[in-house]
């Protein structure tokens, strides 16, 4: 192997690593610094239409904040979820999100964040079809 | 004129596809980059681009379809391009990066059809083969073993008005993975017939976020290809694979019933030279038998087309 080959072979693999290295240091997502409530922005509650359901019933999750200019952020760990407006919620699961899940909302405005969260049980399907049949 | 040494390099590259399991929610995600696990002579570049749907439907208990329509169905499309280069005479580093157009469910709630759809950047794939063995023409075979990585580089965090999307729909499977494989293949000069056969395995970490635990099951599978060429222009092949994954486990490592399965593929494929070292390969997978545990969105069938391009090296 000539000098020249084993250069750009040593190149090449330097870049490659380079590249893998800034995508795995990339940062994805900036940690929320999360403030306490005030008059400014508050979560007071999160509610919902039930907390103990079976496979595929569908509740409604509600945030009550207080606030201006509010924007709101919600996830799960399991189940899914469309919103019916930025503070409600639509929410089910399949199957494999069977167990005790919880749903998270973050309020947001120019005063900061504020979180909360709901805990959702979802009984197994199996248990859910032989007492439907 | 292309080498007959080559044109069985190439023949192997229709393994080329990637692996799909079934999900609870979703269509899954590509599996083990662009599939291929040859590898190349030194100095040899192999730049393929493809486009792949999925489409899932059925859900299924154990063996049997079960009448559920909760989910319509759920579809991805899929673009991909891999490079492969032969850098040392038996090593080649591979590379793959994919980006999904949408990744889709259509869900029947109690007041109408609601569309769930994320779309961007998938992870990341790279390996390295080594070529353990080869065999000369006329009786050209190869035994490679291949040790790599999916980097959940990809977006994980897509939401829409509002709300994060289910991970299953999210174009990055978010976790890191560590695979390795085995593959032989073997075809005589002269020989119209060709095989070929496959084993992989992919072990996942642990998806630990603020608000999620998640860990993959572990994945197998083992393939096993007839290829068909009678001239250089036109080859086709058939491979039956069979692939295993475990459970997935949530938070303090609770088993989640309705993950993991075990799947048999069938999977035609046709490969066709459009020019000199430039061919078109296309190739669909059907599931023929599927076993899962609990309940499961599975899949109905996968197509891919793509072009692949080889250059450099010996010759």
């Amino acid at each position: 192997m000539d000098i020249r080959n084993l250069t750009s072979k040593i190149i090449l693999i330097s870049l490659l690593g380079i590249f893998v290295f800034i995508l795995a240091s990339c940062e994805k997502e900036k940690d929320t610094i999360l403030v306490d409530n005030s008059d400014s922005l508050a979560l007071d509650s999160i509610c919902s239409t039930a907390t103990l359901i079976d496979v595929w019933d569908e509740i409604y999750i509600t945030a009550y904040a207080r606030g201006e200019n509010l924007s709101y952020s919600w996830k799960t760990d399991h189940g899914s979820m469309v919103g019916i407006d930025s503070s409600k919620v639509k929410y089910w699961a399949c199957p494999s999100c069977a167990g005790v899940n919880k749903v998270f909302c973050e309020v947001t405005n120019q005063y900061g964040t504020v979180a909360g969260e709901i805990v959702i049980t979802v009984n197994p399907y199996n248990e859910t079809k032989t007492l439907k049949e | 004129m292309i080498s007959p040494k080559i044109i069985v390099i190439l023949l192997l590259q229709l393994f080329m596809i990637p692996s799909i399991y079934g999900q609870c929610c979703s269509a899954g995600n590509p599996v083990g980059g662009d599939g291929s696990f040859d590898g190349l002579p030194a100095n040899q570049w192999r730049v393929f681009a493809g486009f792949r749907q999925s489409y899932s439907r059925d859900y299924f208990h154990l063996s049997k379809k079960e009448d559920m329509q909760h989910i319509d169905h759920s579809v991805y499309n899929y673009s991909s391009i891999s490079v492969s280069y032969g850098i040392l005479k038996n090593t080649t580093l591979h590379t793959e990066f994919g980006y999904f157009f949408d990744k889709t469910q259509v869900v029947n709630l109690q007041d109408g059809k609601e569309k769930i759809t994320a779309g961007g950047p998938g992870d990341l794939s790279l390996n390295v083969r080594q070529r353990l063995f080869q065999q000369k023409l006329p009786n050209s075979a190869q035994f490679v073993a291949m040790f790599g990585t999916r980097l959940p580089v990809g977006a994980f965090n897509e939401q829409t008005n509002g709300v994060t999307i289910p991970i299953s729909l999210q174009p990055s499977s978010g976790a890191l993975k560590l695979n390795a494989g085995l593959f032989y293949s073997k075809k005589k000069k002269g020989n119209m017939f060709g095989y070929s056969s496959v084993l992989f395995f992919e072990w996942s970490n642990a998806i630990d976020k603020d608000f999620l635990y998640y860990k993959y099951g572990n994945f197998f599978s083992v393939e096993a290809t007839g290829i068909y060429s009678r001239t250089s222009k036109f080859t086709a092949l058939l491979s039956g694979k069979l692939e295993c994954r475990d459970n997935d486990r949530r938070e303090d490592n609770i088993e989640i019933s309705s993950t993991g399965s075990k799947v048999i593929y069938l999977r035609p494929q046709i490969h066709y030279q459009l020019h000199a070292e430039f061919f078109l390969i296309a190739s669909t997978e059907i599931p023929v038998y599927k076993y899962v545990n609990g309940y499961q969105l599975t899949n109905l069938y996968a197509i891919q087309v793509g072009v692949m391009k080889t250059f450099g090296g010996a010759k």
